[in-house]
């Protein structure tokens, strides 16, 4: 009899741990001692001209700040992309502050139409106690041809 | 064999040992012409003996049996199964880990991340003093402080269009503004403002977006501490040395850092709606 409450205890145990709901919080990540918040996103504005934007808030003043690479990616089906061109710091000193808090700034980037597109961008803080580093991919937007009837950054395959 | 043979033949073997009837035996099972009746004979005598008496115990049993005796110490009194004790922390060990499983799996029940969001909210009065004063949600939000960092960021809050109360009246004495930016006036607007009082700060950030968007904070790996105020939800939580809080107002999401305490940090909160707690 005892035997039978203990292994049913198990069982229930068991049960609920595996059947426990859970969740995904998509605005917050893991403890990072440099980094407070982090986002990227791409904006339109004009024609074939992506603006890739990165924003990095520190936790207080940072002696460095903001964006180790971005990586622009391209995919004509949002399934297989590739990579078309790479942003560095070297050649867009804009993507480091200094002596600051934050880092909010954009890369600009002549593309080719008909292509969905999206970045990858590596946010850095550092000071004297060390480096953190958080990573994000910014949301897909679409570059209509020409001759499609639609708005900018619209999802020719109408799933989002 | 005649039966009178038989008889005969029989009393000739009980004469014999058992020892003699096995040799006999063995001989009469390996030989080419076994005797069938002979071997019949044979094995009814030896069923009919005693297989304790000493005499009919094959060569060396006697031996044999002394030499276990002596290494064994046979017989022994038979002991009674020694009985395990259950050591006392076993059932509470169980229990206790059937009530943390419980507490696991019921906040998501009440739509909780986890029981430290529940207990956040039902005990916000230990964790942060919120003591809602001054404007109700019908009064017009005038902003008032006695802080001039305070309202530099203010001014310039409003210099971007937003009216609406998500700047804090007041901050602890000794810190002062040390630095503020606006970023991108043409896009995406944010205010950057940082008060610091030695080896503490106090960091205010006031994004307004021209779509829907958010941004990406770090934190612990525990439950964030909410608190609903006039339909205003501010998310409270610890990243490290550093205590954040984060809401949402209109177009505005806002955030503030501190390295300081986390009653500073609610303190500043309070603030923002109606007079200041000191």
């Amino acid at each position: 009899m005892k035997k039978a409450i203990r292994n049913l205890c198990l069982i229930c145990a068991m049960l609920m741990v595996f059947t426990m709901p859970t969740s995904a919080e998509e605005s917050c990540t893991y403890t990072n001692r440099f980094i407070s918040s982090y986002d990227s996103f791409i904006t339109v504005p004009s024609g074939n001209t992506l603006k890739i934007w990165f924003d990095v808030v520190g936790n207080g003043t940072m002696d460095e700040i903001g964006v180790q690479g971005i990586w622009l990616e391209r995919s004509s089906n949002r399934t297989e992309w590739t990579t078309v061109k790479i942003f560095y710091p070297e050649d867009y000193p804009q993507m480091v502050c200094r002596n600051t808090g934050i880092a909010y700034d954009y890369v600009t980037c002549n593309v080719i139409s008909g292509y969905y597109y999206r970045a990858y961008v590596t946010f850095y803080a550092q000071d004297s106690r060390g480096m953190g580093i958080e990573y994000d991919y910014s949301e897909t937007m679409y570059i209509p041809r020409p001759s499609e009837p639609m708005c900018l950054g619209a999802d020719p395959l109408g799933v989002g | 064999m005649k039966e009178k043979d038989i008889a005969v033949r029989r009393e000739e073997l009980e004469k014999l040992s058992t020892l003699d009837l096995d040799r006999i035996l063995r001989a009469e099972l390996d030989g080419d012409t076994p005797n069938r009746e002979n071997i019949l004979l044979i094995l009814s005598i030896l069923e009919d003996r005693d297989p304790t008496d000493p005499q009919n115990r094959p060569e060396g049993a006697a031996e044999a049996w002394n030499a276990f005796v002596n290494r064994t110490g046979y017989p022994r009194p038979i002991e009674k199964p020694i009985r395990k004790t259950r050591k006392w922390y076993v059932p509470v060990a169980a229990a206790a880990a059937v009530v943390l499983i419980l507490l696991m799996a019921v906040p998501q029940t009440v739509g909780a991340e986890n029981i430290f969001e529940i207990l956040g909210r039902w005990t916000r009065d230990i964790f942060c003093l919120f003591d809602i004063e001054g404007t109700s949600s019908n009064d017009e939000y005038i902003f008032e402080t006695d802080h001039e960092g305070l309202q530099q960021v203010y001014d310039a809050v409003v210099a971007l269009g937003v009216t609406d109360p998500i700047v804090p009246t007041w901050i602890p004495n000794g810190y002062i503004l040390k630095e503020m930016r606006l970023v991108s006036p043409n896009e995406h607007t944010k205010v950057y403002a940082k008060f610091e009082n030695q080896d503490y700060y106090i960091q205010f950030v006031v994004e307004i977006y021209s779509v829907e968007r958010s941004n990406k904070y770090t934190k612990d790996d525990i439950g964030a501490l909410t608190f609903d105020f006039s339909g205003v939800y501010y998310s409270v939580v610890p990243n490290g040395d550093t205590w954040k809080a984060t809401w949402n107002y209109g177009v505005a999401e806002c955030s503030l850092v501190t390295n300081d305490t986390q009653q500073v940090l609610c303190q500043i909160l309070n603030s923002i709606k109606g007079r200041a707690t000191e």
